[in-house]
């Protein structure tokens, strides 16, 4: 199973994430109805910013929480939202723990990262220039990160 | 249609606000800084001066803006003090401008002055002046973050004038985010509305007309700039900045050698050390832009690193990259631009080494070259209006009539215009052409090519011989693809083509302010290999708005904004009794330091007859032609110019000059 996975330290707050999103998933541009929103936050003079979008939880809050069973798991595990079932009630965005699904005032459904199940390949991961968003095997993620730090001791012993 | 659909009109004396729909101008005028000249032409008498009420700021967003393809938002006033365009616009990306469009408008204008200090909030439909006397005296950053406390959202984008533009200093900008700013003067306008800033935030979408075409458009842009022809001025933006030194490119780019040793850069070593990451625009790939923070010094944003950071060492002879980083982050905090403080700085140290003017002229201050205490001061002088920092509040040429002894001469400058920061880049004869109307904007030539040698070499770990190649074979291209010809850039000597490649690049940068599209995504950087241009902007607009705009459509109207503009500051300077000048003198172009410059003025003279032939003005007067202007439908504007003419029934018609006085 693949999952997008954020390396937080290369982000640089383009946004470019938004505008690929709500372009494919709504045919516009607006940042509101992107399913990945951009935290940007100015510190003495610094930027930082952190996309935020759905976990796909293996336990899913909006999914136990939803009154009309609207959110189901598609054969990738991703969660989805039954537009016609959904009634906008909101419950699934008090819910989530992250803050990544939303009920659209326009549309008055949730809307929620969907990995672009109907083009087959998140945007948001093809257009995202500095790699800060990649498309990664769950069982990978954590293996990968121990392998680079190991590296770094293995680095360090070789000096010696 | 990605166009938002309505017009927002603040009026500060009134205090009213009212909108009007975009469309009654899109047929003639298709968007941004051409509707807003529009506009500004029909409803602002010429003899209007910057700082009167009766002067506009408009923001004008274009169709492209808001979306994956555009981002900028070009901001147009009368300003004060330059030689041939009293009028002119600017380009200011960052967030505001697209969520100027989310918030549903097109353009922002704003008339007359404020009694006290306001600040405009905009929250979609929800438009108010409100109270701004808190803020009032805040640098840039203070003021938008107290701002976003108090409305309690970190998502509210904010424009917004320092201390210089609420003194009204001509060199005042107006600054958004970390580090976006408008310059060219427009700061003070901003300040003698007593408009502290501009708040801005939208949830609207702008609906893209062809989403599947977009996507493959924007695509086609994507992979140009990842793995493209483009694809070396992004990552020389990503690594750490700047990469190898266009600082050490500019030094040989024009000499006949190539060096055999990159010398040691102390530019290249502040941005290994000190560089966070890099930042920049809405929606763009590129973030061109380089975040520092500097112990000691402190934090921000700036860009363009190679260039400033070379001119920072030619004005002040100085190398100390703390130092530079000290007095871009003061100039970011006060709102002014420190280019033109830098020229007035280096200016002085000049008079004081040649002793025309003592320590006792700067508040005891010896204006020597490398002197920290004397670059800092120059800063917070002028910006504060302080001490001899109050002689430049209106600019150069005032400050050299008080200072006298012929001070002008030494101050590298043309007229009463700020000494054109870009001087520096080698004025192709094509480009030098383009001054014969007076226009310095922007130097759309391939003179500074070869400064991007040591770059391209590092970046594609190739030598500097191949290096050169390549970028010659991308001016070559550039140079066959406007003109047929692949050597006519080359050449300093008069070629008929020389001035079609000025005139292409001139409508092309234009066209970037009338659709909202970044400069850097035009022919501007055709010699780094990046190219996107009209064609590009065509298919764009098609595939945003589904309005059939064509390649000819776009060039016509790259045509009719310059005319318009030009024929307007015609009006302007006759309004307050005087004929533009004509053209920079041919000997102050030899003051420049390339080798790219004309050396003929029999040659230069045959290119500027043909640009003014080409482009539609009168050659001995600068003037637009009648003819040139019916063909662009602008009759209005020829009947305006032909009864201010010299010798007609009514030649000073609108010239009373009307005294103003700067309230505080």
């Amino acid at each position: 199973m693949e999952r997008i996975v954020l390396d937080p330290t290369k982000c640089v707050g383009c946004r470019v994430c938004e505008g690929i999103c709500s372009l494919v998933n709504e045919g516009e541009s607006n940042p509101v109805k992107s399913r990945i929103k951009v935290v940007r936050t100015i510190e003495n003079v610094i930027l930082y910013s952190i996309p935020v979008f759905c976990q796909q939880c293996e336990i899913a809050s909006c999914e136990a929480v939803c009154p009309r069973r609207a959110i189901t798991r598609n054969t990738g595990g991703v969660l989805m939202v039954d537009e016609e079932k959904c009634i906008g009630c909101k419950l699934c965005e008090i819910a989530c723990p992250v803050g990544a699904i939303t009920v659209n005032p326009e549309k008055r459904v949730a809307i929620k990262c969907t990995q672009c199940a109907t083009i087959g390949e998140p945007q948001c991961v093809k257009y995202c220039y500095p790699k800060a968003l990649q498309l990664l095997s769950a069982e990978k993620v954590g293996k990968a990160k121990a392998n680079a730090k190991a590296q770094k001791f293995i680095e360090m012993a070789r000096r010696d | 249609m990605t166009m938002a659909g309505t017009i927002l009109r603040v009026d500060l004396t009134r205090g009213s606000i009212e909108k009007e729909p975009t469309s009654k101008y899109v047929d003639d005028y298709i968007g941004g800084a051409a509707i807003g000249t529009k506009i500004f032409c029909d409803e602002v008498p010429p003899v209007t001066r910057a700082l009167d009420p009766e002067n506009m700021l408009m923001f004008n967003t274009g169709p492209l803006t808001g979306t994956l393809l555009g981002n900028k938002a070009t901001i147009g006033a009368k300003t004060a003090e330059r030689a041939n365009h009293p009028y002119t616009f600017v380009g200011m990306g960052g967030q505001i401008a697209s969520e100027i469009k989310f918030a549903g408008y097109d353009h922002i204008v704003i008339r007359g002055r404020s009694a006290r200090p306001v600040y405009i909030y905009i929250n979609n439909d929800t438009v108010e002046i409100r109270d701004a006397s808190h803020l009032w005296g805040l640098d840039t950053h203070e003021t938008q973050y107290k701002l976003r406390q108090e409305l309690e959202d970190q998502d509210v984008q904010i424009a917004c004038i320092g201390p210089a533009g609420e003194n009204l200093v001509v060199y005042a900008l107006i600054l958004h985010d970390l580090d976006n700013t408008a310059s060219r003067k427009v700061g003070s306008v901003m300040g003698s509305k007593n408009l502290k800033a501009v708040a801005v935030r939208g949830t609207k979408g702008l609906k893209i007309a062809d989403p599947k075409l977009f996507l493959e458009l924007f695509d086609e842009f994507y992979q140009d700039i990842t793995t493209g022809r483009g694809s070396t001025f992004a990552r020389q933006q990503h690594q750490e900045g700047i990469s190898r030194q266009i600082a050490e490119g500019y030094q040989f780019a024009y000499g006949t050698e190539l060096p055999k040793e990159i010398p040691p850069s102390p530019m290249m070593d502040f941005l290994k050390k000190f560089m966070v990451r890099p930042s920049g625009c809405a929606f763009c790939s590129f973030q061109c832009h380089q975040m520092f923070s500097v112990p000691g010094v402190g934090n921000g944003a700036t860009t363009c690193v190679n260039y400033l950071g070379l001119l920072f060492q030619r004005m002040y002879d100085a190398h100390d990259f703390d130092l530079w980083w000290e007095r871009t982050i003061l100039a970011n905090q006060y709102g002014i631009d420190s280019l033109s403080v830098e020229m007035i700085g280096s200016w002085l140290m000049e008079l004081y080494r040649r002793g025309l003017i003592t320590e006792a002229d700067t508040d005891g201050i010896p204006m020597v070259r490398r002197s920290r205490e004397a670059i800092i001061a120059v800063i917070e002088k002028i910006a504060k209006k302080e001490g001899f920092g109050k002689l430049f509040t209106d600019g150069i040429a005032p400050a050299a009539k008080k200072i006298g002894k012929d001070s002008l001469v030494y101050a590298d400058q043309y007229d009463n215009a700020t000494p054109y920061a870009w001087a520096d880049y080698a004025p192709d004869l094509g480009a030098a052409a383009q001054w014969r109307t007076g226009e310095v904007e922007r130097v759309p030539g391939f003179g500074d090519a070869y400064g991007n040698i040591p770059v391209f070499a590092e970046i594609l770990g190739i030598s500097f011989e191949e290096a050169r190649d390549l970028i010659d074979s991308y001016c070559s291209d550039a140079s066959e693809r406007i003109t047929g010809d692949r050597d006519v850039w080359k050449t300093p000597r008069y070629s008929k083509n020389t001035s079609r490649i000025t005139i292409e690049k001139e409508d092309e940068i234009l066209l970037s302010d009338v659709t909202g599209v970044c400069e850097a995504r035009s022919s501007y950087l055709e010699h780094y290999g990046l190219r996107f241009g009209i064609d590009h902007f065509a298919r764009w607009l098609r595939a945003a708005t589904g309005i059939n705009y064509t390649p000819e459509r776009l060039r016509e109207m790259g045509r009719k904004l310059r005319l318009l503009v030009d024929s307007y500051n015609v009006l302007c300077k006759r309004a307050i009794g005087e004929e533009p000048a004509v053209g920079m003198p041919f000997e102050s172009l030899t003051v420049l330091p390339t080798a790219g410059r004309p050396k003929d003025p029999r040659e230069l003279k045959k290119v500027q007859e043909d640009y003014c032939a080409t482009r539609g003005y009168d050659p001995a007067t600068g003037v637009p032609t009648r003819v040139a202007l019916e063909e662009l439908g602008l009759e209005d504007i020829a009947d305006r110019l032909e009864s201010t003419a010299a010798g007609s029934a009514a030649p000073h018609a609108g010239k009373a000059v009307r005294k103003t006085k700067r309230h505080r």
